[in-house]
């Protein structure tokens, strides 16, 4: 390539994007994949066809764990598909502008992403896609150069996708078009019959997906979809269509001799800037894989700093943010002052907040059988994950079920980059006792006496917990902390009242957090039972600011008209919105799903 | 390039090579360690090379496997061994004894373990037993696959896979295998969710049923294929499950209601063998005679409940008894049901009863409460001598983890069980010889070509069938019939004596 200007414009907005931009979502993809050089694990990609660009793209994955790399890493194969596309349509001079247009919508296909990343299915996709293109590209490349004209060209095409079919499925039969569209255009080459070769080729994949011998695990409904991510983005296609738009890119570079002079730095810059204008720029979605990625490190007050900057968090923010609460000895003191959560999760398709975080909300919450569980579901729907075997050994671990951390652990040293986790884990694998000393079993194994009752078989998140948490009596301080933020959650009064002087009567524990006292003075300063009053009153001799704070904040809402009208709800949350009054009163409705 | 090839050749040849100098090794006390543990085990003739793994800490290992008149020298510490001279190995040693030496180079010098035996027993297991292996999630479910392994050698083959039908969003449940006989003739098994039904093959046919019918509660759920008739026993439950948030026990499976039923493959039609409403009847099986079918049964007022009570939180309280009912096949009349092995009135629960071919045995599994000991650490296998009716856990087979399903082989002398002894999790199938006096051995793990196989495998082994021979149908042929249309049952009244 001689012109370096779209090489060093694409270079720059890739990497800037990608690394600069979707850093969290490069080290989400890595930990949502897998890894290993075990037989049954390689031999698992050649099961159905297109499987060596899954295994390719998951060992590149890896390299994610490092965003920066992960993006280099991208960028590069997708400079080196320019450098081929560039070659294979004679592009030059400013036409090399044009070889980068594929290159910028595969971009945009990881920039795209959005929640439905927590539904895959397929391993690798930050790269696999963009190898797909490359093996095609190279294939026509391959053709141009040294078959074009020559007899043996319909033996080549129909090569091509006969033989490269079970390495990068449909992408051979992607080449095989390019090669019939290029005879068309060149009249080189008797189309026709190139077509019959695609034809003929094409319909090889088919007459096995129908022999028994060959692929007896292959669905034929999908057989020409193979090596296309069809199984994932289900109910968002929009993050299909980048690949589309690559393909439309392609095909659109064999009219390119037919372009003026002044086309191509102008369409690059459009591509430009629909890459820019479609990547998925959802905050919420930055955040909540900020907080995924800091409580994988036990950075709670970096979750928080997160979770501070979110106006409009999701529930999953939420609830990200009252395990780093509880983290903090700070639960039913501070869950209160945020927003309700009520935001959805953007995406198209149905992404249930219980697929997107209740793996490590669950650990961290202390239940860790339903943790142990959500990872086993969904890594039989799903794929396979780094994650989930992480939270798998993790929870193993602190049930002392070692053989089977022990096997878990093993999974995460297949993977490369893991060596933090893994010496950690491992640590407390080769020597329970230390775990005796950790934050992390401190604040969890006192959680894990508290049994909890039956839970039903699909339920979501935040219900399951609720039903944890939410009907048992007093066990220890630990566990009324989820106690009771859960019950004030719901705003179960008998409930609040039957834990707050069970533990205050049985176990004469007289000390609360801000949040129980004041849930404890509105609920005994609503309920107009002056007996009931008076015994909270006694158990609040140390909140007496507190309670002459509530004094006014009753009289206003004894005035306040209109509760439902935006101005009252303001002025409140301008006085009171750091209180558990303002959300007893103003937050109405906790979406659970 | 040659120069590259002789010596890529000469190292893949060291490689293989057996080290020298063991033969003067020296005795050492240490614990000989190896995995799957196969000492004093005892053999079928015809099983595949038991390859292990020594785990004691070597520099260099070799193992010597011998007969009477044959010895392997194998390389360590993965021991492969090769399978035409496995079996003449074990052809030699039939009825007796193979001696087992394994030797360790540490420091420059050898050391050798003391010795052990494993002894072959003359009779033959079933060459093929069928599974299903599926990752232990609790409702949801990826890939699921029947599979039949040769148990003379590693090979296993997808009788049907549920990949090969799945969509991006639906899937497809498959459970249930059973066979008629040993023979891999006619067989079925269920489908759930995408398009689901019970298909069964006979002969070069095959069809899906469409199950429930008339007042039926379900469709099909646990099978039993008469030995000669055209017949399966079916139960019908309907199944709850919940989970255990915080405890060593993860899940809790149970029936709200459960009865058993007849289906005549030929006529298509259903008709109830017990249908009471005050009692959970489940797991049918036949006697190998076809005149018994013994099943299990938990009478609802034992536990306080009736049959408008909701158990769902009475799971801790619900025993299973084995009962028997008789069975004219020439009338298709059915007796009065008896008990056979009142386990509730030890308080214990006992279910999936399997009678042996010979008629003598019964195997049940036994838990402190409930009907799904695979979820249970109480889970053990029990035996009753049908003869003196006496009843006892098989012990030698039992561990503190759950041991659950369990199948006998045609000649009565090998019981295939699975269990979560490993690991508490995924499920491993083992073997056990059951000798003419009634004892069971020490079982062993399904042989691996790698023995690490095991380690690496995270999908569970359930429903272990024993076969003669192999499924003629592919999975693509399989797959095939659950597009076509579902036949429907007819549901017809019962004859009793």
């Amino acid at each position: 390539m001689k012109n370096w200007k779209p090489l060093a414009c694409f270079a720059a907005l890739s990497i800037i994007l990608l690394a600069g931009f979707k850093a969290d979502l490069l080290v989400h993809m890595e930990q949502y994949s897998l890894f290993g050089f075990g037989r049954e694990f390689l031999a698992s990609f050649f099961e159905q066809p297109g499987g060596l660009l899954q295994l390719l793209g998951a060992f590149l994955t890896q390299f994610c764990h490092f965003p920066v790399v992960g993006a280099l890493l991208l960028t590069a194969l997708l400079c080196l598909l320019a450098l081929v596309v560039a070659k294979a349509f004679d592009l030059e001079d400013r036409k090399e502008w044009l070889a980068y247009l594929p290159s910028l919508f595969l971009v945009l296909f990881v920039t795209r992403m959005d929640y439905t990343i927590y539904l895959q299915k397929a391993y690798g996709l930050v790269y696999s896609q963009a190898l797909g293109f490359l093996s095609a590209t190279a294939l026509f490349l391959l053709y141009k150069k040294c078959l074009q004209g020559r007899k043996a060209a319909w033996l080549f095409t129909a090569a091509v996708v006969v033989l490269g079919y079970p390495l990068i499925g449909s992408y051979s039969i992607v080449a095989a078009i390019l090669i019939v569209l290029e005879s068309f255009r060149s009249g080189k080459a008797s189309w026709a019959n190139l077509a019959a070769a695609l034809v003929t080729g094409a319909a090889v994949p088919m007459l096995c997906s129908q022999l028994n011998a060959i692929y007896p695990r292959i669905n034929r409904h999908y057989v020409y979809f193979a090596g296309f991510p069809y199984m994932d983005f289900v109910g968002a296609f929009i993050c299909q269509v980048p690949l589309i738009l690559a393909f439309a890119a392609l095909v659109a570079l064999f009219f390119s001799g037919s372009f003026k002079k002044k086309v191509p730095v102008p369409a690059f810059v459009i591509c430009a800037l629909v890459l820019v204008g479609l990547t998925n720029w959802d905050g919420n979605f930055a955040a909540l894989l900020k907080m995924e990625r800091a409580t994988s490190n036990r950075d709670w007050d970096k979750v928080l700093k997160v979770a501070a900057k979110c106006k409009q968090p999701s529930r999953a923010q939420v609830v990200y943010r009252n395990i780093a609460l509880y983290q903090k000895g700070e639960l039913t003191q501070s869950m209160f002052t945020y927003p309700d959560g009520g935001a959805p999760l953007k995406t198209p398709a149905k992404t249930p907040v219980s697929m997107v975080c209740s793996v490590p909300v669950e650990y961290w919450c202390g239940m860790v059988n339903s943790c142990e569980r959500s990872c086993m579901e969904f890594s039989t729907s799903y794929t396979k994950t780094v994650f989930y075997y992480k939270y798998q050994a993790m929870s193993a671990l602190i049930k002392g079920d070692y053989e089977l951390a022990a096997k878990y652990i093993d999974v995460v040293k297949g993977n490369w980059f893991q060596g933090r986790w893994v010496r950690r884990y491992q640590g407390f694998l080769d020597n329970p006792q230390t775990m005796d000393t950790d934050q992390e079993y401190a604040m969890l194994r006192p959680l894990l006496d508290f049994p909890g009752p039956p839970a039903d078989v699909v339920t979501s998140l935040e219900a399951a917990m609720i039903n944890h948490y939410g009907s048992l009596d007093y066990y220890n301080e630990y566990a009324y902390e989820w106690q009771m933020a859960l019950v004030m959650m719901q705003k179960n009064e008998p409930f609040f009242l039957k834990l707050y002087f069970d533990r205050y009567d049985n176990y004469h524990l007289t000390t609360q957090t801000k949040g129980i006292a004041e849930a404890a003075a509105l609920i005994g300063g609503v309920s107009g039972d002056e007996e009931l009053l008076a015994d909270i009153a006694q158990t609040l001799t140390s909140w007496q600011n507190l309670l002459k704070q509530f004094g006014p904040f009753a009289n206003s809402m004894n005035l306040a008209r209109d509760l439902d009208n935006p101005e009252t709800i303001e002025r409140f949350r301008s006085r009171y919105g750091n209180t558990y009054w303002f959300y007893y009163f103003f937050v109405n409705d906790i979406p659970t799903q | 390039m040659k120069r590259i090839l002789s010596i890529l050749s000469l190292t893949l040849a060291l490689a293989g090579c057996i080290p020298s100098g063991f033969q003067n090794a020296d005795p050492v006390s240490e614990q000989l360690e190896i995995y799957p543990d196969y000492t004093d085990v005892v053999m079928p003739v015809n099983i595949a090379p038991m390859n292990f793994k020594v785990l004691n800490q070597a520099d260099a290992c070799v193992v010597e496997i011998s007969s009477a008149s044959q010895t392997l020298t194998l390389k360590g510490p993965v021991v492969s061994i090769p399978v035409k001279k496995w079996h003449s190995l074990l052809e030699e040693a039939k009825g007796g004894d193979l001696l087992y030496k394994v030797y360790v180079k540490r420091d420059g010098k050898w050391l050798r373990f003391a010795e052990f035996k494993n002894t072959v027993a003359p009779e033959p297991v079933d060459e093929y037993v069928t599974y299903r292996l599926i990752e232990p999630g609790y409702s949801y479910y990826g890939q699921v696959v029947l599979r039949q392994r040769h148990l003379s050698d590693f090979s296993e083959t997808d009788l049907y896979n549920n990949s090969i039908i799945s969509e991006p969003v639906a899937q497809q449940c498959i459970n249930c295998h059973s066979f008629q006989n040993y023979s891999t003739e006619n067989f079925q098994f269920h489908a759930r969710n995408l398009s689901g039904g019970t298909l069964v093959a006979t002969g070069d046919q095959a069809k899906l049923l469409a199950f429930k019918t008339g007042d039926l509660i379900s469709n099909a759920v646990y099978p039993s294929w008469h030995p000669t008739e055209p017949l399966i026993a079916y139960s019908l439950n309907l199944t709850q499950q919940f989970f255990h948030s915080n405890d060593h026990q993860r899940l809790e499976v149970f029936d709200l209601a459960s009865d058993l039923c007849l289906y005549d493959v030929n006529t298509d039609a259903v008709s109830y063998i017990v249908h009471d409403s005050l009692s959970f009847e489940t797991f049918p099986y036949w006697a190998p005679d076809g005149k018994t079918l013994y099943y299990s049964s938990a009478y609802l007022p034992s536990f306080g409940a009736d049959s408008s009570t909701d158990v769902t939180y009475m799971t801790s309280s619900i025993r299973y008894s084995i009962h028997a009912i008789d069975f004219d096949p020439a009338t298709r009349a059915w007796g009065q049901p008896r008990v056979i092995f009142d386990a509730a009135a030890d308080s214990l629960s006992a279910v999936t009863p399997r009678p042996s071919p010979d008629g003598r045995y019964l195997l049940t599994g036994v838990g402190e409460y409930g009907s799904f000991h695979i979820w249970h650490n109480s889970g053990d296998i029990y035996i009753t001598d049908l003869q003196t009716m006496e009843t006892k856990p098989l012990d030698p087979i039992n561990t503190d983890r759950a041991e659950s399903f369990k199948s006998w082989s045609s000649n009565s002398r090998w019981i295939a069980f699975t269990s979560r002894r490993e690991d508490g999790a995924y499920t491993r199938l083992y073997f056990t010889y059951f000798d003419s006096e009634g004892n069971a051995h020490k079982p062993f793990l399904l042989p691996q070509e790698d023995p690490d196989q095991n380690h690496r495998l995270f999908k569970s082994y359930n429903v272990p069938e024993f076969t003669k021979d192999k499924v003629r149908w592919s999975p693509k042929d399989l797959e095939k019939v659950f597009h076509t249309d579902p036949v429907q049952t007819h549901q017809v009244e019962p004859v009793y004596q």
